[in-house]
């Protein structure tokens, strides 16, 4: 039962990672942004393919979410000319994108057949082969990176962050350059994001492109919204709820192959229902218009 | 300090705003009157670099602004007011206010560290703002959470705040009570004193006669007259179309 709740927990460091880069650019930016899913590929695959080729774990990590960032910058490049739905659509296209990369660029990824032996993070000569110390250090970093998005939202920048939310204009007119504003987060969302897929990558020790599929995204933006727009504590909450919560379907004898789309629809039945009953979810800032 | 020449705005066969010419002149309340559809708040938009214009120069403190965006526009030194309450919502009366003092916020990794820290100068002119619309008992409300005429006093507020020369107020005191309209038409005699020029569009006219320096009337998307307050209510076909008959 430990061992299981440990690798449990490790689940819900990295995915509330995931969710905090979500938080970014969604919940503070108000960008909608539904590339978080690729991001997160990127930052698998460079680190797994950077350590399979003798790259050190640390440095690996670092460019996974420095390629992502990259990446995010590069989304970024529309983003003054395309709003609301608009950047949806795009960022789905960008989702689309990538899958087809690991899909198809069979001599880099290995296309379906996948990505096996991730090498476990070796940090100065530890190697995190248990799962308890993987989880130590999910945690940590998950604490360091909580404690980073904290200071930046709390910071005069995270409050522009939140003038471009509510007011993109408005945020204009005094005088504020909200194009920059705008690819910063979205850039800060994309390396986070490529940070969370590293940890993925090297605890799992194998990915392919399904893992990657835009679908992904559901328990993510469910997270964030059922959390509450632009609250981290109602994202930590809202992780361990959605990570655990569909835990008893597995002990209540579903195959495999029904607990996956299960878990969608859970997801799907508590995401509406917030949306009714509590738009702004655990203890958002912001109601859902 | 702001001139319009040869201003043209067409939507489709609408002439918006058609050959609009006008002035304001440095440490002058200027107001822009005329019935609905003149062409009032295009040209405000215009001005503003909302709208790309179709023709025509506007000159601010002698460099040619025509067609820049609207955060160039505010560098600029122009702050504007909307006429519908654009403040940001989520955020309280005080952060509403911390925005518009200045653009280091905008800077990611000083404000991250630490060195774009509220100086004693920023909180000082944030305090003594918020004493002035006597709103520092709501300085931590969410502004959403503002009645209409709260509202109103928070973004000229904030308006004031931003860096600017010329101040563009669009119906300051549209459906707000008697009171808050002095409290406003007082805050606006403060700013004349202090020598700060404003450019507003109001449709109350003895809140305008009362106040201004100078009257620009339009119709059609022209200027059809302008003058002193006394010049204007003594223009019979002003007063025909655009005043009412009031004397």
């Amino acid at each position: 039962m430990i061992p299981y709740l440990i690798h449990l927990f490790i689940l819900i460091g990295v995915y509330y990672i995931l969710a905090l880069s979500l938080q970014v650019s969604m919940g503070f930016t108000g960008l909608l942004n539904l590339a978080q899913i690729a991001f997160f590929a990127i930052g698998a695959y460079t680190s797994a393919l950077l350590t399979l080729a003798g790259v050190p774990f640390l440095l690996s990590f670092v460019l996974a979410g420095v390629l992502a960032l990259i990446s995010g910058f590069l989304l970024s490049l529309p983003l003054n000319k395309l709003k609301g739905d608009y950047l949806a659509v795009v960022t789905i296209g960008f989702t689309f994108i990538v899958y087809a990369i690991t899909l198809n660029w069979i001599e880099l990824t290995r296309g379906p057949l996948g990505i096996p032996g991730i090498p476990k993070p070796d940090i100065f000569g530890y190697v995190f082969n248990s799962n308890e110390s993987y989880l130590v250090l999910v945690t940590i970093i998950a604490i360091v990176i909580w404690i980073f998005v904290r200071a930046v939202v709390r910071s005069p920048f995270g409050r522009t962050l939140e003038a471009v939310r509510d007011d993109e204009l408005a945020t204009k007119m005094l005088g504020k350059d909200t194009k920059k504003i705008k690819a910063i987060s979205m850039m800060m969302a994309a390396f986070l994001a490529g940070l969370a897929g590293s940890l993925y990558a090297h605890y799992i020790t194998f990915i392919d492109p399904s893992s990657f599929a835009l679908m992904q995204i559901v328990p993510i933006i469910s997270i964030v919204i059922i959390g509450g727009l632009a609250s981290l504590p109602g994202t930590l909450l809202a992780t361990i709820i959605l990570i655990l919560l569909p835990e008893p379907m597995r002990f209540i004898g579903f195959p495999s192959s029904i607990v996956g789309p299960m878990r969608q629809i859970l997801y799907a039945v508590i995401l509406l229902a917030v949306l009714l009953y509590r738009p702004k979810g655990f203890w958002g800032k912001v109601e859902l218009e | 300090m702001l001139k319009i020449q040869n201003l043209k705005k067409y939507f489709g066969g609408v002439k918006a705003v058609d050959n609009c010419n006008f002035e304001v002149k440095v440490g002058s309340i200027t107001a822009l009157i005329g019935p609905n559809g003149s062409g009032k708040t295009t040209v405000f938009n215009i001005i503003a670099g909302l709208i790309v214009p179709d023709g025509g120069i506007i000159n601010f403190k002698d460099k040619d602004i025509t067609g820049l965006n609207p955060e160039d526009i505010s560098s600029f030194g122009i702050s504007r007011v909307f006429q519908q309450s654009r403040l940001f919502g989520n955020l309280t009366v005080k952060e509403n206010l911390f925005l518009a003092y200045d653009n280091e916020d905008t800077s990611f990794w000083k404000n991250l560290f630490g060195l774009n820290k509220f100086s004693k100068e920023k909180k000082a002119k944030i305090k003594e703002m918020l004493e002035l619309i006597e709103m520092e008992d709501h300085a931590n409300k969410l502004a959403r959470d503002l009645s209409f005429g709260q509202k109103r006093l928070v973004e000229i507020a904030r308006a004031i705040i931003n860096p600017h020369d010329l101040l563009m107020l669009d119906e300051p005191v549209a459906g707000v009570t008697p009171p808050l309209r002095r409290k406003i038409s007082n805050m606006l005699i403060d700013l004349r004193k202090k020598g700060e020029t404003v450019l507003l569009i109001e449709h109350d006219i003895n809140f305008i006669l009362s106040l201004v320096d100078w009257v620009i009337v339009m119709d059609a998307g022209r200027v059809v007259s302008e003058g002193t307050p006394e010049e204007i209510k003594k223009d019979p076909a002003v007063l025909e179309a655009y005043l009412g008959g009031i004397s």
